[in-house]
């Protein structure tokens, strides 16, 4: 797939304004990229186990019910807005982690990681046509390159530059399409890079879906964007996530044993054992430009 | 030179016996490089400051000015903060600028400090603390002192028709100034630096330039070196002070040093934090007689300075503001509240018998009444300090429609400025106040 | 006055010396000057020039080295007719300054004179003791003819030399005594105030000529904002600048150099106002992208776009107005929703086709700082362009009239709506319709110059005129001003006023009228009306000082 030269909306919106009125914007002729910085991010949760209710993605496309061994006995869960087949196993984990890293909630961590710059994830839709439905887009996920513009309110500033930093982390493209406004990506495999406190690593999402609601700026000619993403981690990977981290011995131990038990996709045909953990992603992102596209 | 007294001297005189408590004459010590004695044969000279806040008190006259006249009145809502000095200050009500309004915001204060038309620079003329300072500053270190807490290059403070002279915005710059590495404290033996000297002989030669200079220029030229050289004679005061030893004066002291920078916190500048760090420098170094001529400058003529819970800057409100403009309100609060602390912090250092307070006469104004409409009638003035008796404190004299020149008269010949008018056209007085002359 | 669209446009992204010489080659500005009755000129009056804060650092990093610090504090520069530089033609020097001016002079000398080959290089002797005067008064003469700006008189020279060598005695260091003589050479009013007197013109009264040492410094303040450098000084003594040619090569040589792009751009940077770009205060609550580093940015994007346009390119001043081109960092980048073109410095641009933002008119800085801190301000912004770009006079608002803007509401929910009593009341109007509408053409930049479409959630309306001149929105806005007659002879006019250091009086109209029409002629070129500034009688002449 090409790399059209960034041709922002606000182009054809100005041309339409310059007929003399505020007229809605036209579709643009070629395909452009719009690109954001990641500004929010909270691991999907389990709002009401009891009732099933959680937040996640569909990651493997099936239903389990509790005890389905293609799931290794785990069940998935329904969204809030009742759709079921939510896979979210590592939301279940949440407190348990949360209570060994001895802060109340693992989203102020990553709040704080992402305004120092330290989790800076770049998005970009490559190809699209129409922002509204587009049957064939592309998305790139990227580490970004560049301390983050922040304003008096500690926010970052809409439509600020990053370059690529191809050092931290590969970047992972999917296959996606936009329908009424939301954008469908994967399945894919991405590689996301997180640095949490002191930890530092390369997350590897197998499987990963997005669901992502499009809000296009008029003004600016950016899409602001806010969604969620779904994938497996592999267990291997959790546990040696868990080992870097800088908590007692006993803590380690406790949670690689937890991380396997809930394990649910990604079946081993050999020995029946699931090697992956579901898990969700929720986030916010800010138009931002790509250097070098 | 001055007599000295070591702590020595000091101290044997507190030993030997109850009943001395100092060991020499406590009128020699204060004499003056020449031997003379102060004004009004006082033990302690007079000081004289301007201290000045920007855009008025706005919109209702009745918020600024108080109940009843004479000794007992009722302090207005604006001037409440000062209830705890009102014995202090005289609230002069009523006068007006009668010379045209052209400039907003420039009128005022070339009205109220020379008496005169302002011009299309500003303050036309030799503003009212210069001409003081002409009097009683040629022999202190510096001859007059300009400091600003609003970061800003001009004051009202004129020596020269149509600039400004500029101020010390930086406390700590401030700080250096005056107590950095040439401050001596009282009674140390520390030779002066022979570096002084040799200051002066820099002096010396550019005095020469300019003479030289000089026959060359055209009359206006030569006006502007002139000015020059009186500046450059000031700096030569100043090494001299140096020089000589330093005037024991018990109240001297080092203030403590201030923050090295008042960065703005959430958005909002540091003016009482500033404001409080400047006051504390200069009150000690009126107390070392540095100098006895000051100008403080709060905020300046059209500022727009953010204040807290306000919706836009200072100047912006005072246009925008509806009706009674509480923020407006608020904003004088605080700038009144901090004249308060100036007042006393003046008033916490014992001169003698009396306060440092009692030998300073401060004239507390703004540059109009009215922000929005920037009239320049019923003109928001106050006084503190009676200026060794020269002045009256603790009344509110209110006299409506009188000429505001005769205030700039009066305050001159308090300090002994022979001068008989003060002011031009529509601002031309012959006589001032008599209802704010002290009984000294 | 010709038409400033005359069609013989010179428009060539050629470096800058090469288009003077393609135009000397071809001999256009001589035969100008061969062909045109010279025009009745009554020069300015001559006067002293006080250093600007600029000026003066500039002079000590040329005397004493590139690296040497010099202090800030300096007595404060003074705008008269829009110009620190013209503002040095009035007032004198504070108290205050005069100790700072002292503060600074040792600084400097201080760390010129240093222990190092530096010094040496510079004293350029080597003492035999600590009051030697050979070797400090052959410093001092050679140091103070560049500082003076000429060479020191007999007596002069023994004065300062006196001071050093008294100083060395005392101290028992030469360096630290020569330290003084430095500080005697820059606190006098010789290296404070440029002297420039004129010479009587035999046969003329009353006129005068300036020549030689004087000459120098006035091309040296205007092309380089700076003291003449030793060539030109030579160029002085060897009487070359008294002649036409041998002051046409020093012009263009001073022209060629970096140092003329920085001059221009101080031009600028007075003309716009540009240093309360570092000071502008910002409500961060209605415009929480306003920051600290806000202010030198846009600073720097609009001198970066004015060198690049005017100086390197040569390119016809109205360009200026509306260049789709601009120089942005990351911050500006983020401001204008465009992609920076560097991650770490600034780079050129070319901004979206179909948007509004267009030359200086749509710079943040310039929006900014004509606004308010928590609005635009359409009448500051439409002063700017009234005063500052066309030369007219918009006299000063009466006093004791209620200022106070009606509040939004739903019926008038713009700023255009609000500032309706300005256009509708007679008494407001007869001044207000010269800025307003300009500034209302601008609203689509708020008070950060940040683009928008709403103003207090209406459409905002950008149409007006500029006398005569209909626009829809700021992009026509910018061609209307590019397109005005008076864009071109105001710029002239403005450049003679700083050219001379003191306003224009009437006098010099007539000449200020030709140089108008030369520029236009020659394509607008700024580099060919800064040599024909430089070049032109009323630069060179000076009636009597009052």
């Amino acid at each position: 797939m090409t790399r059209a030269a960034i041709l922002p909306l606000v182009a054809l919106v100005a041309a339409g304004l310059a007929l003399g009125g505020c007229a809605s914007p036209a579709p643009p002729a070629a395909g452009v990229t719009q690109g954001a910085v990641l500004t929010f991010a909270t691991f999907a949760r389990i709002l009401d186990d009891t009732k099933g209710i959680a937040e996640g993605l569909n990651v493997d496309g099936r239903i389990h019910p509790m005890g389905d061994t293609l799931s290794c006995g785990m069940r998935d869960y329904t969204s809030p807005e009742g759709v079921p087949g939510i896979d979210n196993q590592f939301g279940g984990l949440l407190p348990v982690i949360e209570a060994q890293v001895g802060t109340e909630n693992l989203g102020q961590l990553l709040a704080t990681a992402i305004a120092d710059g330290q989790l800076l994830i770049l998005l970009a839709i490559d190809d699209v046509t129409d922002v509204q439905n587009d049957p064939a887009v592309s998305v790139r996920l990227a580490a970004g390159l560049g301390a983050p513009l922040l304003d008096a309110q500690g926010n970052f500033i809409p439509y600020q530059t990053f370059g690529i930093d191809h050092s931290t982390a590969p970047v992972s493209t999917l296959p996606a399409h936009i329908s009424g406004g939301v954008l469908e990506l994967g399945p894919g495999d991405a590689v996301l890079p997180v640095q949490v406190l002191d930890a530092k690593f390369n997350l590897a999402l197998h499987g990963m879906k997005g669901q992502v609601l499009l809000a296009p700026d008029a003004a600016g000619g950016g899409v602001y964007m806010g969604g969620t993403l779904g994938g497996g981690v592999a267990t291997a990977d959790f546990q040696g996530i868990v080992q870097s981290l800088n908590i007692k011995a006993a803590a380690i131990n406790a949670a690689t044993t937890l991380v396997a038990l809930v394990a649910d996709l990604a079946q081993d045909p050999t020995d029946g054992r699931c090697t992956q953990v579901s898990a969700g992603l929720k986030f916010q992102a800010t138009p931002a430009f790509i250097a070098g596209d | 030179m001055r007599n000295r007294i070591d702590r020595r001297t000091l101290l044997r005189g507190l030993l030997g016996g109850a009943a001395v408590g100092l060991a020499l004459p406590t009128f020699e010590i204060f004499l003056d490089a020449h031997g003379e004695a102060m004004a009004g044969g006082s033990a302690f000279p007079s000081r004289f400051g301007l201290w000045f806040w920007g855009n008025g008190i706005g919109p209702d006259p009745t918020q600024w000015v108080p109940t009843g006249t004479g000794a007992n009145y009722t302090l207005s809502p604006i001037l409440a903060p000062l209830a705890p000095v009102q014995g202090d200050i005289t609230v002069v009500s009523g006068l007006q600028v009668n010379t045209p309004n052209t400039m907003p915001h420039g009128t005022g204060p070339a009205g109220i400090l020379t008496g005169a038309r302002v011009g299309p620079n500003g303050t036309n003329g030799v503003t009212l603390d210069q001409l003081i300072a002409n009097q009683i500053g040629g022999t202190t270190q510096n001859h007059s002192l300009e400091l600003s807490v609003d970061p800003v290059t001009t004051t009202p403070s004129y020596s020269q028709a149509g600039q400004s002279n500029p101020p010390e915005t930086s406390p700590a710059a401030l700080f250096n100034t005056l107590f950095g590495p040439t401050f001596r404290l009282p009674g140390s033996n520390v030779p002066p630096d022979p570096k002084l000297g040799l200051r002066r002989s820099v002096l010396d030669a550019v005095g020469a330039d300019a003479k030289a200079l000089r026959v060359r220029l055209g009359s206006a030229d030569q006006q502007r070196l002139d000015q020059h050289l009186a500046s450059v004679r000031d700096l030569e005061q100043q090494i001299a002070n140096l020089q000589a030893a330093p005037p024991v004066l018990a109240a001297c002291s080092m203030p403590p040093a201030p923050a090295a920078a008042y960065p703005d916190v959430g958005g909002l500048p540091q003016l009482s934090a500033i404001s409080r760090a400047m006051s504390d420098i200069l009150v000690l170094s009126l107390a070392c007689d540095q100098q006895r001529v000051f100008t403080f400058q709060f905020s300046h003529p059209v500022n727009n300075l953010l204040y807290a819970n306000t919706t836009e800057g200072h100047h912006q409100l005072t246009h925008d503001e509806l009706g009674a403009q509480p923020m407006v309100q608020s904003i004088l609060h605080t700038i009144l509240g901090e004249a308060t602390y100036f007042i006393q912090a003046l008033k916490k250092v014992q001169e003698g018998n009396a306060t440092l307070l009692d030998h300073c006469g401060v004239l507390f104004m703004t540059d109009v009444s009215d922000g929005k409409s920037h009239a320049v009638n019923e003109y928001p003035l106050f006084l503190a300090g009676s200026a060794n008796g020269a002045l009256q404190t603790g009344i509110h004299y209110r006299d409506l429609g009188e000429n505001a020149s005769k205030l700039g008269l009066t305050l001159l010949q308090a300090f002994g400025v022979a001068a008989t008018s003060f002011g031009s056209d529509e601002g031309l007085v012959t006589q001032g106040l008599p209802a704010l002359v002290g009984n000294t | 006055m010709s038409d400033a669209r005359s069609s013989s446009r010179l428009r060539a992204p050629l470096a800058l010396g090469a288009t003077l010489l393609l135009a000397a080659c071809s001999g256009l500005i001589g035969d100008r000057a061969a062909d045109d009755a010279p025009v009745t000129l009554d020069p300015a009056p001559s006067t002293l020039h006080r250093l600007t804060q600029a000026q003066y650092t500039n002079a000590l990093q040329d005397l004493l080295g590139s690296a040497v610090v010099v202090p800030t504090a300096l007595e404060p520069d003074l705008e008269v007719d829009g110009f620190y530089t013209v503002g040095g033609s009035v007032g004198s020097v504070s108290a205050r300054g005069v100790g700072q001016y002292e503060t600074a002079a040792f600084q400097v000398a201080g760390q010129a004179l240093a222990a190092g080959p530096a010094r040496d290089a510079l004293v350029g002797c080597t003492p035999a003791g600590d009051a030697d005067a050979a070797c400090a008064g052959s410093f001092l003469a050679t140091f103070g003819r560049r500082a003076w700006r000429r060479p020191l008189a007999a007596d002069e020279l023994a004065r300062v030399t006196a001071v050093a060598t008294g100083a060395g005695t005392t101290l028992n260091d030469f360096y630290q005594g020569l330290a003084f003589g430095i500080a005697a050479l820059l606190e006098s009013p010789n290296f404070l105030y440029r002297v420039e007197l004129g010479t009587p013109v035999p046969g003329q009264h009353g006129v005068f000529r300036y020549q030689g040492y004087e000459l120098a410094s006035r091309l040296a303040f205007f092309l380089w904002n700076t003291t003449p450098d030793d060539a030109l000084l030579d160029a002085a003594g060897q009487g070359q600048l008294d002649g036409d040619d041998g002051l046409a090569a020093q012009v263009d040589r001073l022209l060629a150099s970096p140092r003329a792009h920085a001059a221009l751009q101080n031009f600028f940077s007075e003309r716009f106002l540009l240093d309360q770009l570092a000071g502008l205060s910002k409500d961060t609550t209605v415009f929480p992208a306003m920051s600290a580093d806000f202010g030198s940015s846009a600073r720097e994007e609009t001198l970066l776009l004015v060198d690049q346009l005017l100086m390197v390119e040569n390119a016809d001043y109205r360009d200026l107005f509306t260049t789709d081109r601009t120089f942005v960092d990351r911050k500006m980048a983020s401001l204008y929703g465009v992609a920076a073109p560097s991650l770490t410095s600034f780079g050129e641009v070319t901004l979206p086709a179909g948007g509004m933002r267009r030359g200086v008119l749509g710079h943040a800085g310039l929006l900014a700082l004509y606004a308010h801190p928590t609005s635009t301000s359409p009448t500051l912004r439409g002063k700017f362009v009234r005063e500052v770009l066309l030369c007219a006079t918009v006299p000063s608002p009466p006093a004791n009239v209620n200022t106070a803007l009606p509040q939004a509401t739903t019926a008038g929910p713009t700023l255009r709506d609000r500032l309706l009593a300005h256009e509708s009341v007679p008494f407001c109007a007869a001044c207000h319709r010269a800025m307003d509408p300009i500034g209302l053409g601008l609203e689509n930049f708020d008070g950060l110059g940040q683009f928008r479409l709403l103003d207090n959630g209406a459409h905002i309306d950008a149409t007006g005129s500029l006398d005569g001149a209909a626009f829809a929105n700021p992009v026509q806005l910018g061609a209307d001003v590019a397109a005005h007659p008076d864009l071109g002879p105001c710029l002239v006019r403005q450049m003679v006023r700083y050219a001379q250091a003191a306003p224009e009086i009437p006098g010099e109209d007539a000449e200020i009228a030709r140089l108008a029409s030369d520029f236009a002629d020659m394509g607008n070129s700024v580099p060919y009306l800064l040599r024909a500034v430089a070049l032109s009688p009323a630069f060179r002449t000076a009636t009597e000082s009052p």
